[in-house]
């Protein structure tokens, strides 16, 4: 047998080697079942649901996923996910397997005994072609830019491929990438052993032909472990550990014997085509699958690419973007001119993107930007398929921690409207406000927040819980962002950061929210997402927002218990980074004044409290204000603002009054004020010399003048109290050496009264002779 | 020694396409043969992209560096008659790659029309030659063929560039040339008259769209033409590797021996890279200058600066001979783009690491 070729379909056990979510493999694995009739078909899927396999034949709306976890004695939580949808390989194969009433099993390493580090999420993605060297080589000897591009190519045009032509190509394909690469990760090693040993103890419990349907990366290896009769690998978790199956209908969580120290689980968990499109990023499968889908629907590529093209003109004209009959031609005639050029039989999914990216964009694109009429292809091609589970499916894994949770913190969701107040202070309150934050992150229906913490103290909150049939739904519906609360949550803020939070200030309110959620358990990803985006804003205002909520995270990180989180720190840092160089792009400023200053507020109050524990830059800091400060294209209400915090650093009596002579023009003056009086107000209101130099100032101005700077000057002296301007007031006049000549007036009560009385008549006689207009003039 | 087509054409200060490419054009007709071809083209689609992105293979030079699917959809949309504009930033090889497609598909890129706001109708269809027309009438001999017209009576692949430097009116005269495939010479008289295009005429425009002075373009035209936006090169290295090539080559051509080293070349290259951009490598978003800051731009930055270099100073390029040409080719527009410029040297050029950055940091101060 181990003379015979590795895609010879005579042997005892024949290999099959797929793409996970290829159509071609599904079929070629459906014609293989039939022609086989094999004893047995063993699949790459976690072992330890076969004793649930019947309910994947409950009628699911597809795609869904098995999904298995388990909880580490520390605590650490892992999952993988194993998602089909209706053209994976693997689900057909179950299902023409059950059509034949033959037997199916899957053979993969239970999450539950796999201690590898390098820990995939996605068990059917294509990473190992992803980062292929050989693959890279390949596509530029075929003139295709994309791994996906380069399947197409070989595999799934091919729809007409025999059996045999199809295993002999795709184990070859295979070999040479695995061979090419030499890099086994740990992970699949682990696999790859465990996998052997279910082939062998299958050959060894029956008599007949066996079908062993897997991954093409594993396929080779696999017959040459089981082929040289490896011994079964150590500590086989299916027989002789103690995993006991939870008795009651529900997601089974399995429990140890003794010590309790472990917990896992495996259940399915409704998908979506969204997740599963490759497009969406790393360790997702194979890109667009609507295109796929409607491949696998239809009886031909052109069909499905018929199709779609109805579908994307549907969609455009749905969003008013006119596409005339003239330019479905051209797209349609497009179409077919670049499958010819690339010597497809029929329209293919890139011929497609490609053909509407001729004919509709009648513009510039800039690159990394999408455009309108892209997207509504891009949509039609990724699908809106998202999944759901059957009735009578255990519910999702997610369901049951969100009942089990809400037990735990005395929150009975049936219960019926509930309103409470929570004291946010260390104890069972903020457990339960971070669970509550969880289920709104996660809009979970039936949960509000009221009120938020205000400025009393001990911080609180109050909530509403009104539980619904709605909510039971969207607890189900939440479960396709992840399997775990954190890891939902998580999943839930990142697509909207996706959506809505492209802005820097938006992004840092969803950290916020994570921190009110108590989610230290935040994918990598989403702190990259919002570092990038506070690096990319180039909204002044947006990233000063930021800073804000970092700002706020940084204060209260002691009830927030984020204490001692380097990577916020770190996100805080540049946020006030990213401000200060904002600073100096004029047009990233906000043009209102209030706005600007608002922003400096900030960015200044950051830098007092933060220098140390952060080290910011201190000499940085100051030469970026006095560049501002000298620089006279710079708003006046800028140069004013950068002014009085070189001048509060400088201290009390810093000269500030030689400063500003020289630019203080009366148009503007009063700007300038404004800035400096913002940053600096307690050190200006003391400075004499400065009051000395703005009364020279004022006092040589026209009357004319004057009055053009009296409205900004009144803004700008707004920031003073009645009292510091009357100190000031008597301030300038003692400078001015005509303090001694003020008089003092020693009123008694009822003088003062009779000059109320008399001024009241004086006003009256005023207004009666029309030299007063209104009442308090 | 026999002297190659390429050698005899390195004496024109710059030789079309079809000449400096003669050998490889030659090879790839030979290697097509019998093979069906678009009507009217000398090489199959096929081959036009190879002759364009290069086949080390078959030894075809790689002459244009970007996506293959581009190509590709370029190529049918000449093939399949629609007109073809290439639209993207000054200096991003749209006119040479114009150039390479003529050559390719027509053997000639010589018909050529270069929009200005002063192109009549006259350079674009036909004009007359007066003293024939007196004296013998409106006929073959006394009309004075332009572009449009040749083009259309042999077959031939037009060149249009800065579509839109032309006004609106002048750009519609396409309309029906592109739609209806006929042009009218009213002073001819019975079938003379129209004069219906051959296989293989198409156009292939360029425009730009930072420019000033360009106009819109008719809704009319644009559903004539296929868009296909030409990105500047995405990848660092790779415009490193090209500027470094081509200044090397305008360097010898000049007869100067100055090479840029690589640690200047990376000044120069990142500088105009992240600009461009309008981020750094490290993630931060800048703004843009409103000039191009395109390859070209930093190719000519660099061979101004050996020269300088060269010349005046110890024939060796310093950062200081970059930052100061750099002020040149960046400050064209607004005043404003100075203020960005030295933001980024404030901002980005001192945070980045290494002697050669710290000198082109020292240097800033040359900036104008």
């Amino acid at each position: 047998m181990t003379n015979e070729p590795l895609w010879s379909l005579d042997g005892r056990v024949t290999f099959m080697p797929v793409r996970h979510h290829s159509p071609l493999s599904s079929l070629v694995a459906r014609r293989l079942i039939d022609r086989l009739r094999p004893s047995v078909v063993l699949i790459e899927g976690p072992s330890d649901y076969n004793e649930h396999l019947d309910e994947l034949s409950l009628p699911h709306r597809l795609p869904i996923a098995i999904y298995s976890y388990r909880r580490d004695a520390g605590g650490a939580h892992r999952g993988a996910y194993y998602p089909f949808c209706i053209y994976s390989p693997e689900w057909q194969a179950l299902a023409k397997a059950k059509e034949l009433s033959m037997e199916a099993r899957f053979i993969d390493i239970p999450l539950a005994s796999h201690e590898a580090a390098d820990m995939r999420v996605n068990l059917y993605s294509d990473l190992e072609y992803r980062r292929s060297s050989y693959i890279d080589a390949l596509c530029r000897e075929l003139g295709v830019d994309s791994f996906d591009a380069l399947w197409d190519e070989l595999f799934e045009t091919h729809r007409d491929l025999g059996d045999e032509e199809y295993l002999e190509r795709m184990h070859r394909f295979c070999l040479a990438m695995r061979e090419h690469d030499g890099h086994v990760s740990n992970q699949d090693t682990a696999r790859e052993a465990f996998m052997a040993g279910e082939i062998q103890k299958a050959m060894a419990e029956r008599e007949g032909r066996i079908l062993v349907i897997t991954g093409g990366f594993h396929s080779a290896a696999l017959r040459k472990l089981v082929m040289e009769g490896a011994p079964a690998p150590r500590g086989n978790p299916v027989q002789g550990e103690p995993w006991v199956k939870d008795e009651r209908q529900g997601a089974a969580p399995l429990e140890p014997e003794a010590g309790g120290t472990q917990e896992s689980g495996i259940a399915l968990t409704p998908y979506s085509y969204e997740r599963l499109d490759g497009l969406a990023g790393y360790e997702a499968g194979m890109p667009n699958p609507g295109f796929y889908h409607l491949l696998w629907e239809g009886k031909s590529p052109g069909e499905a690419a018929h199709n779609a093209l109805r579908l994307i003109t549907g969609m455009l004209r749905k969003r008013k973007q006119h596409v005339s009959a003239a330019e479905t031609i051209a797209l349609k005639t497009t179409a077919l001119a670049l499958a010819q050029l690339r010597g497809h039989g029929e329209i293919w999914r890139e011929d497609l993107l490609d053909a509407h990216m001729a004919v509709l964009i009648k513009e510039e694109l800039s690159p990394g930007r999408s455009h309108p009429m892209l997207e509504a292809v891009h949509e039609v091609l990724r699908g809106f398929q998202r999944g759901a589970l059957a009735r009578g499916t255990r519910r999702p894994p997610l369901a049951e921690e969100i009942d089990r949770e809400l037990v735990a913190h005395g929150i009975d969701p049936h219960g019926g409207r509930q309103e409470f107040d929570l004291d946010l202070s260390p104890g069972p309150g903020r457990e339960k406000s971070a669970l509550l934050h969880r289920l709104s992150i996660l809009s979970i229906a039936g949960i509000t927040l009221l009120q938020g913490p205000g400025s009393d103290s001990p911080p609180g909150e109050q909530w509403r819980i009104a539980w619904s049939p709605d909510s039971a739904a969207t607890v189900i519906e939440a479960a396709r962002y992840g399997a775990t609360l954190p890891e939902a949550c998580s999943g839930k803020l990142l697509e909207d950061a996706e959506t809505s939070g492209a802005t820097a200030a938006g992004a840092a309110s969803l950290l916020l929210q994570a921190a009110q959620a108590r989610l230290d358990t935040l994918a990598g990803g989403f702190m990259e997402r919002l570092e990038l985006l506070v690096h990319q804003d180039s909204r002044f205002e947006s990233v000063t927002g930021a800073l804000k909520s970092l700002y706020w995270l940084y204060l209260y990180e002691q009830a927030l218990e984020t204490a001692g989180k380097d990577d916020q720190k770190r996100l805080l840092t540049a946020a006030f980074e990213r401000a200060l160089w904002l600073m100096e792009a004029p047009a990233s400023l906000p043009a209102e004044s209030k706005a600007l200053l608002d922003g400096i507020g900030t960015l200044h109050e950051t830098f007092l409290r933060c220098e140390e524990p952060l080290a910011l830059e201190n000499r940085a800091y100051f030469e970026l204000f006095s560049r501002i400060y000298g620089e006279s294209s710079f708003r006046p209400v800028l140069r004013g603002a950068a002014l009085g915090i070189i001048a509060a650093r400088r201290g009390r009596e810093g000269g500030l009054e030689g400063d500003f002579s020289l630019l203080a023009g009366p148009e503007r003056l009063g700007d300038f004020l404004t800035g400096l009086f913002f940053t600096a107000r307690e050190t200006v209101k003391r400075n004499r010399g400065l009051l000395k130099a703005l009364h020279d100032i004022i006092a040589a101005w026209s009357e004319g003048e004057f009055l053009a700077a009296l409205p900004p000057m009144r803004l700008a002296f707004s920031y003073f109290t009645p009292g510091e301007k009357h100190h000031m007031a008597l301030n300038l006049l003692e400078l001015l050496g005509l303090k001694e000549r003020m008089l003092t007036f020693e009123i008694d009560e009822e003088s003062h009264l009779e000059a109320m009385a008399l001024e009241g008549r004086i006003f009256e006689i005023a207004r009666e002779f029309g030299l007063l207009e209104s009442h308090h003039e | 020694m026999k002297k190659t087509e390429t050698q005899v054409a390195q004496k024109i200060q710059r030789p079309p396409a079809e000449r400096l490419y003669g050998d490889e054009l030659r090879r790839l007709r030979e290697m097509d043969g019998a093979k069906e071809k678009p009507p009217g083209w000398l090489l199959t689609p096929l081959s036009v992209a190879r002759f364009v992105l290069g086949d080390e293979k078959h030894g075809i030079s790689p002459k244009f560096v970007g996506k293959r699917n581009f190509v590709e959809r370029c190529i049918v949309a000449l093939a399949t008659s629609r007109g073809l504009l290439l639209i993207g930033d000054p200096g991003t090889a749209k006119s040479y790659l114009s150039e390479l497609f003529a050559a390719a598909i027509s053997g000639s890129s010589g018909l050529t029309i270069q929009g200005s706001a002063g192109t009549t109708e006259d350079s674009i269809k036909y004009s007359w030659n007066y003293a024939l027309l007196i004296a013998e009438g409106p006929n073959e001999r006394s009309l004075v063929p332009a572009p449009v017209y040749q083009g259309m009576k042999e077959g031939k692949i037009v060149r249009f560039e800065e579509i839109t430097r032309c006004p609106l009116e002048i750009q519609d005269v396409l309309l029906s040339i592109l739609s209806d495939r006929v042009m009218t010479i009213p002073e001819f008289t019975g079938a003379e008259q129209s004069l219906y295009a051959r296989q293989g005429f198409n156009i292939i425009a360029t425009a730009n769209t930072r420019d000033r002075g360009t106009n819109e373009m008719s809704a009319a035209l644009k559903r004539r033409f296929n868009f296909e936006t030409v990105h500047p090169i995405a990848d660092l290295s790779e415009e490193m590797a090209l500027v470094e090539r081509e200044s090397a080559r305008l360097l010898k051509e000049a007869a100067i021996p100055v090479t840029l080293k690589p640690p200047m070349t990376e000044l120069l290259v990142t500088t105009f890279h992240e600009l461009r951009k309008g981020k750094t490598a490290e993630g931060q978003a800048l703004e843009s200058p409103s000039t191009a800051m395109s390859a070209a731009e930093a190719i000519a930055t660099a061979f101004s600066a050996a020269i300088h270099a060269h010349y005046y100073g110890q024939g060796e390029v310093t950062a200081a001979h970059i930052a100061e040409y750099l002020g040149g080719s960046v400050l064209k527009d607004t005043p404003e783009d100075l203020q960005k410029l030295r933001h980024y040297f404030n901002h980005v050029v001192v945070k980045k690491k290494g002697a050669h950055w710290k000198d082109y940091h020292e240097a800033r101060n040359l900036l104008p």
